[in-house]
Protein backbone atom coordinates (compact mmCIF):
# COMPACT_ATOMS: atom_id res chain seq x y z
CA UNK A 1 0.00 0.00 0.00
CA UNK A 2 0.86 3.47 -0.84
CA UNK A 3 1.96 5.65 1.86
CA UNK A 4 -0.66 9.38 1.48
CA UNK A 5 0.08 12.67 3.04
CA UNK A 6 -2.80 15.18 3.24
CA UNK A 7 -2.54 18.40 2.03
CA UNK A 8 -4.83 21.36 2.06
CA UNK A 9 -5.99 22.07 -1.95
CA UNK A 10 -8.24 25.81 -2.12
CA UNK A 11 -8.87 24.76 1.57
CA UNK A 12 -10.13 21.54 1.38
CA UNK A 13 -8.14 18.61 3.01
CA UNK A 14 -6.82 16.16 0.03
CA UNK A 15 -5.07 13.03 0.52
CA UNK A 16 -2.43 12.59 -1.83
CA UNK A 17 0.40 9.68 -1.82
CA UNK A 18 3.81 10.68 -0.94
CA UNK A 19 6.40 12.08 -3.64
CA UNK A 20 3.18 14.01 -5.60
CA UNK A 21 4.84 17.35 -7.16
CA UNK A 22 2.28 20.05 -7.80
CA UNK A 23 1.96 19.22 -11.25
CA UNK A 24 0.61 15.67 -10.00
CA UNK A 25 -1.83 17.39 -8.27
CA UNK A 26 -2.68 20.90 -10.73
CA UNK A 27 -2.12 18.76 -14.62
CA UNK A 28 -0.26 20.80 -17.39
CA UNK A 29 0.66 24.03 -16.44
CA UNK A 30 -1.75 26.45 -18.13
CA UNK A 31 -1.10 29.79 -19.59
CA UNK A 32 -3.68 32.35 -17.03
CA UNK A 33 -3.07 30.07 -14.03
CA UNK A 34 -0.76 30.32 -10.79
CA UNK A 35 -0.25 28.82 -7.56
CA UNK A 36 1.05 28.99 -4.38
CA UNK A 37 2.30 26.69 -1.94
CA UNK A 38 1.97 27.98 1.84
CA UNK A 39 1.68 31.66 0.66
CA UNK A 40 4.37 31.63 -1.57
CA UNK A 41 4.09 31.48 -5.49
CA UNK A 42 5.54 28.61 -7.72
CA UNK A 43 6.48 29.64 -11.00
CA UNK A 44 5.08 27.04 -13.44
CA UNK A 45 8.18 25.69 -14.65
CA UNK A 46 8.44 24.61 -11.00
CA UNK A 47 5.48 22.82 -10.78
CA UNK A 48 7.09 19.25 -11.92
CA UNK A 49 9.65 19.65 -9.45
CA UNK A 50 7.76 20.38 -6.51
CA UNK A 51 6.89 17.57 -4.45
CA UNK A 52 4.54 18.24 -1.53
CA UNK A 53 4.74 17.63 2.23
CA UNK A 54 2.23 16.73 4.68
CA UNK A 55 0.50 20.01 5.50
CA UNK A 56 1.04 21.68 2.45
CA UNK A 57 -1.33 24.44 1.73
CA UNK A 58 -2.05 25.26 -1.98
CA UNK A 59 -3.92 27.67 -3.24
CA UNK A 60 -4.84 27.08 -7.46
CA UNK A 61 -6.30 30.32 -9.02
CA UNK A 62 -7.18 31.96 -12.38
CA UNK A 63 -8.59 34.99 -13.89
CA UNK A 64 -12.18 35.38 -13.73
CA UNK A 65 -14.82 38.48 -14.99
CA UNK A 66 -14.00 41.33 -12.36
CA UNK A 67 -14.29 45.05 -11.42
CA UNK B 1 -1.64 50.27 -30.84
CA UNK B 2 -5.13 48.96 -30.48
CA UNK B 3 -7.27 48.95 -34.04
CA UNK B 4 -10.11 50.52 -32.47
CA UNK B 5 -7.86 53.90 -30.97
CA UNK B 6 -8.65 56.05 -34.05
CA UNK B 7 -12.27 55.86 -31.91
CA UNK B 8 -10.50 57.96 -29.61
CA UNK B 9 -9.49 60.44 -32.53
CA UNK B 10 -10.14 63.98 -31.58
CA UNK B 11 -8.30 63.50 -27.80
CA UNK B 12 -4.33 63.21 -27.60
CA UNK B 13 -2.80 59.55 -25.85
CA UNK B 14 -2.04 59.69 -22.25
CA UNK B 15 0.68 57.90 -20.24
CA UNK B 16 -0.19 55.67 -17.50
CA UNK B 17 3.13 54.04 -15.78
CA UNK B 18 5.22 54.45 -18.97
CA UNK B 19 2.78 52.71 -21.04
CA UNK B 20 0.71 55.00 -23.72
CA UNK B 21 -3.21 54.85 -24.10
CA UNK B 22 -5.69 56.28 -25.89
CA UNK B 23 -8.65 55.09 -24.46
CA UNK B 24 -10.17 57.40 -21.36
CA UNK B 25 -11.92 54.41 -20.38
CA UNK B 26 -10.64 51.02 -18.41
CA UNK B 27 -13.16 48.61 -18.33
CA UNK B 28 -14.37 46.14 -15.93
CA UNK B 29 -15.00 42.36 -16.76
CA UNK B 30 -17.56 41.52 -14.73
CA UNK B 31 -21.38 41.36 -14.58
CA UNK B 32 -22.08 40.93 -17.99
CA UNK B 33 -24.98 38.76 -19.98
CA UNK B 34 -22.25 37.22 -21.76
CA UNK B 35 -18.88 36.90 -22.79
CA UNK B 36 -20.21 37.73 -26.62
CA UNK B 37 -21.90 40.83 -25.51
CA UNK B 38 -18.57 41.74 -22.92
CA UNK B 39 -16.80 42.06 -26.30
CA UNK B 40 -18.57 43.49 -27.91
CA UNK B 41 -19.04 46.21 -25.09
CA UNK B 42 -15.08 46.29 -25.14
CA UNK B 43 -15.28 47.42 -29.02
CA UNK B 44 -18.19 50.07 -28.63
CA UNK B 45 -15.88 51.56 -25.51
CA UNK B 46 -12.58 51.27 -27.61
CA UNK B 47 -11.25 49.81 -24.48
CA UNK B 48 -7.46 49.11 -23.90
CA UNK B 49 -6.82 47.43 -20.88
CA UNK B 50 -9.66 45.67 -18.76
CA UNK B 51 -9.32 44.39 -15.11
CA UNK B 52 -10.35 41.01 -13.97
CA UNK B 53 -9.93 39.06 -10.69
CA UNK B 54 -8.35 36.16 -9.49
CA UNK B 55 -10.28 33.40 -8.05
CA UNK B 56 -9.59 29.55 -6.90
CA UNK B 57 -9.60 27.47 -9.65
CA UNK B 58 -10.33 23.45 -9.42
CA UNK B 59 -7.72 21.50 -11.04
CA UNK B 60 -10.26 19.33 -13.20
CA UNK B 61 -12.14 22.42 -14.52
CA UNK B 62 -13.04 23.20 -18.15
CA UNK B 63 -11.70 25.89 -19.47
CA UNK B 64 -13.75 29.05 -20.92
CA UNK B 65 -10.72 31.29 -20.84
CA UNK B 66 -10.90 34.90 -20.15
CA UNK B 67 -7.15 35.50 -20.21
CA UNK B 68 -6.88 34.09 -23.65
CA UNK B 69 -9.96 35.89 -25.00
CA UNK B 70 -8.59 39.33 -24.16
CA UNK B 71 -5.09 38.69 -25.25
CA UNK B 72 -5.93 37.25 -28.58
CA UNK B 73 -8.09 40.79 -28.77
CA UNK B 74 -4.93 42.56 -28.07
CA UNK B 75 -6.43 44.61 -24.75
CA UNK B 76 -4.50 44.97 -22.13
CA UNK B 77 -5.08 42.73 -18.71
CA UNK B 78 -5.87 45.04 -15.11
CA UNK B 79 -5.57 42.41 -12.26
CA UNK B 80 -7.00 43.35 -8.98
CA UNK B 81 -7.27 42.24 -5.68
CA UNK B 82 -10.97 42.59 -5.21
CA UNK B 83 -12.21 40.94 -2.08
CA UNK B 84 -8.88 41.25 0.40
CA UNK B 85 -9.33 42.63 3.38
CA UNK B 86 -6.00 42.64 4.68
CA UNK B 87 -2.72 43.92 3.03
CA UNK B 88 -1.26 40.21 3.39
CA UNK B 89 -4.29 38.80 1.37
CA UNK B 90 -3.74 41.13 -1.52
CA UNK B 91 -0.07 41.13 -1.65
CA UNK B 92 -0.58 37.01 -2.20
CA UNK B 93 -3.19 37.93 -4.76
CA UNK B 94 -1.13 39.94 -6.47
CA UNK B 95 1.79 37.69 -6.71
CA UNK B 96 -0.20 35.07 -7.75
CA UNK B 97 -1.91 36.97 -10.77
CA UNK B 98 1.82 38.58 -11.68
CA UNK B 99 2.65 34.80 -12.55
CA UNK B 100 -0.98 33.70 -13.78
CA UNK B 101 -1.18 36.67 -16.14
CA UNK B 102 2.42 37.69 -16.81
CA UNK B 103 2.03 41.54 -15.38
CA UNK B 104 3.18 43.43 -12.58
CA UNK B 105 0.33 46.01 -13.10
CA UNK B 106 -2.14 45.62 -10.43
CA UNK B 107 -5.19 47.35 -9.47
CA UNK B 108 -4.79 47.34 -5.16
CA UNK B 109 -8.16 47.08 -3.85
CA UNK B 110 -7.90 46.30 0.37
CA UNK B 111 -11.62 46.69 1.47
CA UNK B 112 -12.66 47.48 5.20
CA UNK B 113 -15.70 45.75 5.16
CA UNK B 114 -18.67 43.92 2.79
CA UNK B 115 -21.48 46.77 3.21
CA UNK B 116 -20.06 49.25 2.11
CA UNK B 117 -16.68 47.87 0.40
CA UNK B 118 -14.40 50.94 1.00
CA UNK B 119 -11.07 50.84 1.38
CA UNK B 120 -9.37 50.13 3.90
CA UNK B 121 -7.27 53.13 4.29
CA UNK B 122 -3.97 51.53 6.81
CA UNK B 123 -4.44 47.81 5.49
CA UNK B 124 -4.38 49.39 1.19
CA UNK B 125 -1.02 51.91 2.37
CA UNK B 126 0.95 48.82 3.85
CA UNK B 127 0.26 46.78 0.42
CA UNK B 128 0.86 49.37 -1.17
CA UNK B 129 4.36 50.34 -0.03
CA UNK B 130 5.37 46.40 -0.02
CA UNK B 131 3.88 45.94 -3.67
CA UNK B 132 6.24 48.99 -4.51
CA UNK B 133 8.86 47.36 -3.24
CA UNK B 134 8.66 44.13 -4.78
CA UNK B 135 8.43 46.17 -8.11
CA UNK B 136 4.51 46.08 -9.21
CA UNK B 137 3.09 49.04 -10.78
CA UNK B 138 0.59 49.60 -8.42
CA UNK B 139 -2.69 50.98 -9.31
CA UNK B 140 -4.72 51.76 -5.84
CA UNK B 141 -8.44 52.02 -5.33
CA UNK B 142 -8.70 54.70 -2.70
CA UNK B 143 -11.22 56.96 -0.81
CA UNK B 144 -11.79 60.42 -2.24
CA UNK B 145 -9.25 61.66 0.63
CA UNK B 146 -7.00 63.89 -1.06
CA UNK B 147 -4.40 63.39 2.06
CA UNK B 148 -4.18 59.26 1.47
CA UNK B 149 -3.85 59.60 -2.46
CA UNK B 150 -1.31 61.92 -1.82
CA UNK B 151 0.39 59.55 0.83
CA UNK B 152 -0.13 56.88 -2.32
CA UNK B 153 1.55 59.04 -4.86
CA UNK B 154 4.66 59.41 -2.52
CA UNK B 155 4.45 55.58 -1.17
CA UNK B 156 5.32 54.89 -5.36
CA UNK B 157 1.59 53.84 -6.70
CA UNK B 158 1.58 54.75 -10.53
CA UNK B 159 -1.55 56.25 -10.38
CA UNK B 160 -4.26 57.31 -7.71
CA UNK B 161 -7.69 55.89 -8.35
CA UNK B 162 -10.27 57.64 -5.99
CA UNK B 163 -13.40 56.32 -5.82
CA UNK B 164 -17.00 58.68 -6.79
CA UNK B 165 -18.83 56.57 -4.79
CA UNK B 166 -19.43 53.12 -3.45
CA UNK B 167 -18.95 50.16 -5.83
CA UNK B 168 -21.40 48.98 -7.58
CA UNK B 169 -24.14 52.18 -6.59
CA UNK B 170 -24.43 54.11 -9.66
CA UNK B 171 -24.40 57.29 -7.43
CA UNK B 172 -21.98 59.08 -9.53
CA UNK B 173 -19.62 61.27 -8.29
CA UNK B 174 -20.72 62.44 -4.34
CA UNK B 175 -17.99 64.87 -3.39
CA UNK B 176 -16.60 66.33 -6.90
CA UNK B 177 -14.50 69.34 -4.97
CA UNK B 178 -12.60 66.23 -3.60
CA UNK B 179 -11.39 64.79 -6.92
CA UNK B 180 -10.79 68.34 -8.09
CA UNK B 181 -8.33 68.55 -5.10
CA UNK B 182 -6.62 65.20 -5.58
CA UNK B 183 -6.07 66.58 -9.19
CA UNK B 184 -4.71 69.75 -8.48
CA UNK B 185 -2.12 67.88 -5.80
CA UNK B 186 -1.35 64.79 -8.22
CA UNK B 187 1.85 63.96 -10.02
CA UNK B 188 0.47 60.74 -11.18
CA UNK B 189 -2.80 59.98 -13.17
CA UNK B 190 -5.95 60.32 -11.46
CA UNK B 191 -8.60 57.50 -12.50
CA UNK B 192 -11.85 57.92 -11.16
CA UNK B 193 -12.41 54.02 -9.98
CA UNK B 194 -16.11 52.99 -8.74
CA UNK B 195 -19.66 55.08 -8.70
CA UNK B 196 -19.92 55.72 -12.38
CA UNK B 197 -24.02 55.28 -13.20
CA UNK B 198 -24.28 56.22 -16.55
CA UNK B 199 -22.61 59.02 -19.67
CA UNK B 200 -22.73 62.52 -17.76
CA UNK B 201 -20.72 61.10 -14.21
CA UNK B 202 -18.00 59.59 -16.52
CA UNK B 203 -17.78 63.39 -18.72
CA UNK B 204 -17.96 64.94 -15.07
CA UNK B 205 -14.75 63.24 -13.66
CA UNK B 206 -13.05 63.97 -16.83
CA UNK B 207 -13.88 67.64 -16.81
CA UNK B 208 -12.36 67.90 -13.24
CA UNK B 209 -9.44 66.63 -14.87
CA UNK B 210 -9.04 62.94 -14.11
CA UNK B 211 -7.02 61.25 -16.88
CA UNK B 212 -9.49 58.28 -16.77
CA UNK B 213 -12.31 56.51 -15.12
CA UNK B 214 -12.47 52.64 -14.48
CA UNK B 215 -16.19 51.71 -14.59
CA UNK B 216 -18.02 48.39 -15.02
CA UNK B 217 -21.26 48.15 -13.54
CA UNK B 218 -22.40 51.38 -15.35
CA UNK B 219 -22.28 49.40 -18.34
CA UNK B 220 -22.92 45.97 -17.66
CA UNK B 221 -25.77 46.73 -15.89
CA UNK B 222 -27.23 48.71 -17.97
CA UNK B 223 -30.33 47.90 -20.44
CA UNK B 224 -28.31 47.77 -23.63
CA UNK B 225 -25.00 47.49 -22.47
CA UNK B 226 -23.08 48.22 -26.13
CA UNK B 227 -24.92 51.19 -26.58
CA UNK B 228 -23.72 52.51 -23.28
CA UNK B 229 -20.18 51.45 -23.60
CA UNK B 230 -20.51 53.78 -26.71
CA UNK B 231 -22.20 56.52 -24.67
CA UNK B 232 -19.29 56.39 -22.33
CA UNK B 233 -17.28 56.91 -24.50
CA UNK B 234 -18.44 60.08 -26.02
CA UNK B 235 -18.75 61.39 -22.64
CA UNK B 236 -15.14 60.98 -21.61
CA UNK B 237 -14.09 62.48 -24.99
CA UNK B 238 -16.66 65.56 -24.02
CA UNK B 239 -15.53 65.65 -21.06
CA UNK B 240 -11.68 65.81 -22.13
CA UNK B 241 -12.61 68.38 -24.33
CA UNK B 242 -14.23 70.55 -22.00
CA UNK B 243 -11.51 70.21 -19.41
CA UNK B 244 -9.40 71.27 -22.30
CA UNK B 245 -11.34 73.97 -23.53
CA UNK B 246 -11.95 75.62 -19.72
CA UNK B 247 -15.29 76.18 -18.66
CA UNK B 248 -16.69 79.63 -17.55
CA UNK B 249 -16.79 80.88 -13.80
CA UNK B 250 -19.65 80.48 -11.96
CA UNK B 251 -22.45 82.91 -11.13
CA UNK B 252 -24.90 83.22 -8.51
CA UNK B 253 -27.22 85.17 -10.57
CA UNK B 254 -28.27 85.41 -13.84
CA UNK B 255 -26.27 87.34 -16.40
CA UNK B 256 -28.18 87.94 -19.61
CA UNK B 257 -26.64 87.04 -22.79
CA UNK B 258 -28.70 89.25 -24.80
CA UNK B 259 -28.10 92.97 -24.32
CA UNK B 260 -30.10 95.01 -22.24
CA UNK B 261 -29.77 98.14 -23.65
CA UNK B 262 -31.74 98.87 -27.01
CA UNK B 263 -34.84 97.33 -25.94
CA UNK B 264 -37.82 98.79 -27.09
CA UNK B 265 -40.82 100.02 -24.90
CA UNK B 266 -44.13 99.22 -25.68
CA UNK B 267 -47.37 101.32 -25.40
CA UNK B 268 -49.06 100.58 -22.06
CA UNK B 269 -51.80 97.64 -22.40
CA UNK B 270 -55.12 99.45 -22.87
Amino acid sequence: MLATIRVRLNGEEREVSVGTTLADLLGEPRPGYAAAVNGEVIPKREWPRRTLFEGDTIEFVRAIQGG
Amino acid sequence: MHPSSDLWAPLEPWQLAGRTLRSRLILGTARYPSYQVLLDALDAAAAELVTVAVRRVQPAEGAEDLYSLLRARGIGVLPNTAGCFTAKEAILVAELAREALETDWVKLEVIADEETLLPEPVELAEAARELVRRGFTVLPYTNDDPVLAKKLEELGCAAVMPLGAPIGSGLGIRNPHNIALIVARAKVPVIVDAGVGTASDVAIALELGCDAVLLNTAIARAHDPVAMAAAMRHAAIAGCLARRAGRMPKRFWADPSSPLEGRIEAPAWP
